[in-house]
């Protein structure tokens, strides 16, 4: 085990994917005390989509879109549906709008619900996973796994399968739910919000590095709402633009050791940060009351700029969700109809939505027969990237003189705070088999 | 290979062809010749072998049959990937099977709600073993022949089967009798088509899913105690047994 002196070079090299072919990771390398690389590699850009879209019939992209990912859906569907309907100068009505943040509330509750109690927690609280975790800490982790069970309700409901939600179209929904219906989910709902307040306080007492580095949050905003679906796009920076101007503002560059896209800022080169916490930190007075009052008595300062508190950030928004979806439900009056309709037409759209792990964008260019031109996908986790790679080299520094089991560890706890969305294009199991 | 095997032929080992392999406990193992379906009776267990104890303690003992999920799993997308999604597809499409299915194409980690709704859980997805594209493996769960994603621990992309039963046993749990139906995949490369082999093996399960039906409601099946491969030839398939390997307490 390595303590080293100061002349030894220490490389850490974790595998994390398990695909056939390709290799990917975490790669740090050290030399004489000093950090010399950095390099990491464990998210497939949608290249794939982004070709496959091509052709396509405009209503066949939010359906596609949606098994980008598996585990936020919703996200893809509201990006893509956003810029198809800027594309078709579409404009659904506020029933819509509502159902349409009802459903990213409900993919908000079941992935923040995940995140911090199976992957985030553990690191916390001293074990290796969520599975060493629950033998001790079993009311928690069954709490977050209840959680989870209300969001895949609640996108169950409307969005009419859990891990793949079908009902959403361009133009609104292929099916509506009655209110009745909605009405079923009450009960679980005010459960659920009062178990994201639990789920503040477990957070806010846990014990996080002192780590604060100086970021560039970057977030959808609206006037009046805590940002989903609309509208402009703000930074910490001062930045405040329609999602037009995403791609000259924001650059993606090809870097030599991945197969991501990283992304920076076009005019500096910097790295941003995208997700709960920079939601938070620029949009903390469009939380609804109960989640506010969470936020400022949690022992926090607002804004954050410690990433390791984004699991805090990911409580607060657990609880606005709740209180929102309760406000949504409460609100409801079902549509005349569940989809606008509207002439097909030429047209090029862009949108950037809020999904759990941050914002997500889409551009559409379609031509009169409604068949998808040109696509652009740019997720929240490969806008990250670079910011991560930009934190390591400014956290490990502090770490070398450690063993490499510890380098790797807190650099494997860094890395989880951004709830990164790796490619989920492969899902098959992987045996070992040991015949005698 | 680019020919369709024939799915429904099986080359057994020297045992009466006319049992279902499904049905017989080894190579070496005189068979009755029934045109009985069902798995073997206790007095065709393999001598000298331990009883095939039940994946869970405290799985139900009613008159009525057990409840059977069949679970397809997969990546619409990338070429064999989508092999268990298909087989789910296609069984749902014979109208006569006796159980529930469900897709699942998003995380693991929502089986665990699927735990309490049956007795029976059999798995279907595309695996990676090294065994030539093609290969039908059954295999009881949990087993240490199934290697836990690296990924797991990272992002929630990673959490498979794996860590969710281990959650679930962790979290005291009471676990249905589990059972992977694995298709070993020739490729996963997006937008790809199924490898003929995969293709065949989908077909081979899709007609023969009533007998394995049969034998998973048997608790003394030799499936649950043995990992069963089915080898795809040129004239057909042949099967091949090893024990299951004993479940470390970990």
């Amino acid at each position: 085990m390595a303590n080293g002196t100061d002349n030894r070079e220490k490389t850490i090299k974790i595998n994390y994917l398990t695909r056939v072919e390709g290799e990917g990771g975490l790669y740090v390398r050290a030399e004489g005390g000093e950090l010399r690389e950095v390099k990491l590699n464990i998210f497939e850009p949608p290249r794939f989509f982004e070709a496959f879209l091509r052709g396509r019939h405009f209503q066949e992209v939010p359906d596609i879109t949606a098994r980008i990912c598996g585990i936020c859906p919703v996200a893809y569907q509201m990006s893509a549906v956003h810029a198809l309907e800027a594309a078709l100068g579409v404009r659904p009505g506020t029933e819509i709008r509502m159902l349409r943040r009802l459903l990213y509330c409900g993919e908000w509750i079941e992935s923040h619900a995940l995140h911090i109690y199976l992957l985030n927690a553990p690191d916390y609280l001293g074990y290796e996973s969520a599975v060493a975790m629950a033998a001790d800490h079993p009311k928690e982790v069954e709490r977050g796994l209840r959680l989870k069970k209300v969001g895949n309700a609640l996108l169950d409901l409307l969005g009419g399968r859990a891990t793949h939600p079908v009902s959403v179209c361009v133009g609104g929904f292929y099916k509506v739910p009655h209110r009745k219906d909605l009405e079923k989910l009450r009960e679980d709902l005010l459960w659920a919000l009062e178990a994201a307040q639990e789920t503040v306080s477990f957070v806010s007492s846990l014990d996080f590095p002192d780590f604060a580095p100086d970021y560039e949050f970057v977030s959808v905003a609206h006037p009046a709402e805590y940002p989903m679906n609309e509208r402009r796009i703000i930074s910490s920076s001062g930045l405040n633009i329609e999602p037009a101007e995403f791609e000259h503002v924001f650059l993606e560059e090809h870097v030599a050791h991945s197969t991501a896209l990283h992304s920076v800022r076009a005019d500096r080169g910097s790295s941003y940060l995208v997700g709960p916490l920079a939601r938070l930190n620029l949009n903390f007075d469009k939380l609804l009351p109960r989640a506010q009052a969470a936020a400022r008595s949690c022992g926090i300062a607002w804004p954050c700029h410690n990433p390791f508190m984004g699991i805090v950030a990911r409580a607060i928004e657990l609880v606005h969700a709740c209180e929102e979806a309760l406000a949504l439900i409460d609100a409801y009056q079902e549509p005349a109809t569940s989809r606008v309709s509207f002439r097909v037409q030429a047209g090029e759209g862009c949108a950037a939505t809020e999904a759990p792990r941050g914002l997500l964008y889409h551009r559409y260019r379609i031509n009169d027969q409604g068949l998808v031109e040109a696509a652009k996908i740019v997720p929240p986790t490969s806008q990250n990237m670079r910011r991560i790679e930009d934190d390591l080299r400014q956290m490990l520094p502090g770490f070398l003189a450690q063993p490499e089991s510890e380098i790797a560890r807190v650099s494997e706890n860094l890395v989880r705070c951004y709830d990164p969305c790796i490619s989920c294009s492969t899902h098959f199991l992987k045996l070992r088999l040991e015949r005698n | 290979m680019n020919k369709k095997l024939p799915s429904s032929q099986l080359v057994s080992l020297g045992s009466n062809s006319q049992l279902p392999d499904l049905g017989v406990c080894s190579s070496d193992h005189s068979t009755t010749g029934s045109p009985d379906t069902s798995a073997c009776s206790p007095a065709h267990r393999i001598t000298g072998s331990p009883d095939p104890a039940p994946c869970s303690p405290d799985h139900r003992i009613t008159g009525s049959p057990d409840r059977l999920l069949v679970i397809g799993c997969g990546g619409p997308f990338a070429a064999d990937d989508n092999a268990g999604l298909d087989v789910v597809r296609r069984l749902q499409g014979r109208g006569d099977c006796d159980c529930e299915f469900l897709e699942l194409t998003g995380g693991a980690l929502d089986l665990v709600y699927s735990f309490e709704k049956a007795d029976i859980i059999l798995f279907v997805d595309a695996v990676q073993s090294g065994a030539p594209a093609g290969t039908v493996h059954l295999l009881p769960l949990p087993s240490q022949e199934v290697v836990p994603r690296a990924l797991g621990r990272l992002s929630s992309h990673g959490w498979g089967l794996d860590e969710t039963l281990r959650l679930a046993r962790s979290l005291g749990k009471r676990l249905p009798r589990l059972m992977l139906l694995g298709v070993e995949l020739g490729s996963v490369a997006p937008g790809t088509p199924r490898t003929p082999a995969v293709e065949a093996a989908v077909d081979m399960i899709t007609e023969r899913f009533p007998e394995l039906q049969t034998a998973l409601r048997d608790s003394g099946s030799p499936l649950w105690s043995r990992h069963v491969t089915y080898v795809p030839l040129e004239q057909g398939w042949t099967w091949s047994q090893t024990d299951k390997q004993s479940e470390n307490s970990s």
